[in-house]
């Protein structure tokens, strides 16, 4: 049980209010206990301050918002992700797409295979350097993509 | 993507950037799904959305104070988990607080942008002139008492508001609750102070009436 005292007490109501199953796990017992501890003390001005969170905590619920049906959002956001690629370019798959991935994968170097040879005939190794240099902007491009989305720091200091 | 990013629209670089890294020892609960979300797997983004989607829903409610909005955040939200899932590193934060920290950042620029188009404009700002007296006579009283309440919080400073919505409304530990907030246990606390002396403030003049109904 942490060390308690007046101080301590109300600064736990002033932040977390009266309701002391809101208050740190680490202080609730002892916070609990001082308070009990203190339940006749006119000195101690907690009791007051108790009182006055209570009031707020009161206020603060009545516009608790309880948890509706998500249902129709769940099935908006399903079929928006449906036309949205993961990076990496991995399409998704629903409970139809029965091929594993490995599978799916092989099937597409077939299919990739099929092409490079049937292009490759007719345009040559000079071609072939123009394709690499394609891949390395696609390549640039995705790495400046994921960087603007990993340099979404934190905006704020402490006060405000 | 990994525990140590937010996910937020801009970045200012006058401000200090804080780097909490913390180094989350124990298993994600969402570390199965994640593997199968990574994978392109549609049925593990309708478990994480059965998990996560209602909490991730109501805490952009209580910011935004608005339906659409907040379900279009969550939309944003589980888009980005979809989009981002195969770059997830584990074992930094756990990825249920990755969602709400891209959620808190999505409200903030909402707020922002809402304050740039309406700078003058606080929603549903109580007026006690006559006529606002006699429209508010007409309307229940619980919602004035719940008209009222909205006002004060959504006059709050953006972090202050978040700090009271996951206390109050998510209640989430201390830990977790400042994990999303990218700010140490003691800075959360010092948030919430704030809050409550405004929100005590601001109602201080209708307490009375407030309890009454």
């Amino acid at each position: 049980m942490s060390q308690m005292n007046q101080i301590r007490v109300q600064e736990l109501i002033n932040a977390y209010g009266a309701d002391s199953n809101r208050w740190p796990e680490s202080e609730r017992q002892a916070g609990q206990a001082w308070l009990a501890e203190h339940e006749m003390d006119a000195k101690a001005d907690a009791r007051k301050l108790l009182a006055d969170a209570e009031v707020l905590d009161q206020m603060l619920g009545t516009i608790s918002r309880p948890i509706s049906d998500t249902s129709l959002l769940q099935a908006r956001i399903m079929k928006a992700a449906q036309g949205t690629a993961q990076d990496g370019g991995v399409s998704i798959q629903t409970a139809n797409d029965s091929v594993p991935m490995p599978a799916k994968l092989a099937s597409w170097k077939s299919v990739a295979a099929t092409l490079i040879l049937t292009t490759g005939i007719g345009f040559g190794i000079g071609q072939a350097a123009a394709a690499d240099t394609s891949y390395a902007s696609a390549e640039a491009l995705l790495s400046i993509s994921m960087q603007s989305d990993y340099d979404e720091v934190d905006l704020y200091g402490d006060g405000q | 993507m990994n525990g140590t990013h937010s996910a937020s629209g801009s970045h200012d670089p006058q401000t200090p950037v804080k780097t909490p890294v913390k180094v989350i020892d124990r298993v994600d609960p969402d570390a199965d799904i994640l593997l199968e979300l990574a994978r392109g797997n549609a049925a593990a983004l309708a478990q994480l959305m059965d998990r996560h989607l209602a909490a991730i829903k109501s805490a952009a409610w209580h910011m935004l104070g608005d339906e659409m909005m907040a379900e279009d955040i969550a939309q944003e939200v589980f888009l980005r988990a979809w989009k981002q899932a195969p770059n997830w590193q584990p074992g930094q934060a756990k990825f249920s607080t990755w969602l709400h920290r891209v959620a808190k950042n999505l409200c903030y620029d909402r707020l922002r942008k809402k304050k740039e188009i309406y700078p003058d404009t606080v929603p549903d700002m109580v007026d006690d002139s006559p006529q606002a007296a006699q429209t508010l006579e007409m309307r229940q009283n619980h919602n004035v008492q719940k008209s009222r309440i909205e006002t004060a919080l959504a006059e709050l400073p953006e972090r202050q508001r978040m700090a009271i919505t996951l206390c109050h409304y998510r209640e989430l530990s201390q830990i977790e609750a400042a994990d999303i907030m990218e700010i140490g246990v003691r800075a959360y606390e010092s948030l919430l102070a704030r809050a409550r002396k405004n929100l005590r403030e601001q109602l201080q003049n209708h307490k009375s009436e407030l309890l009454e109904s």
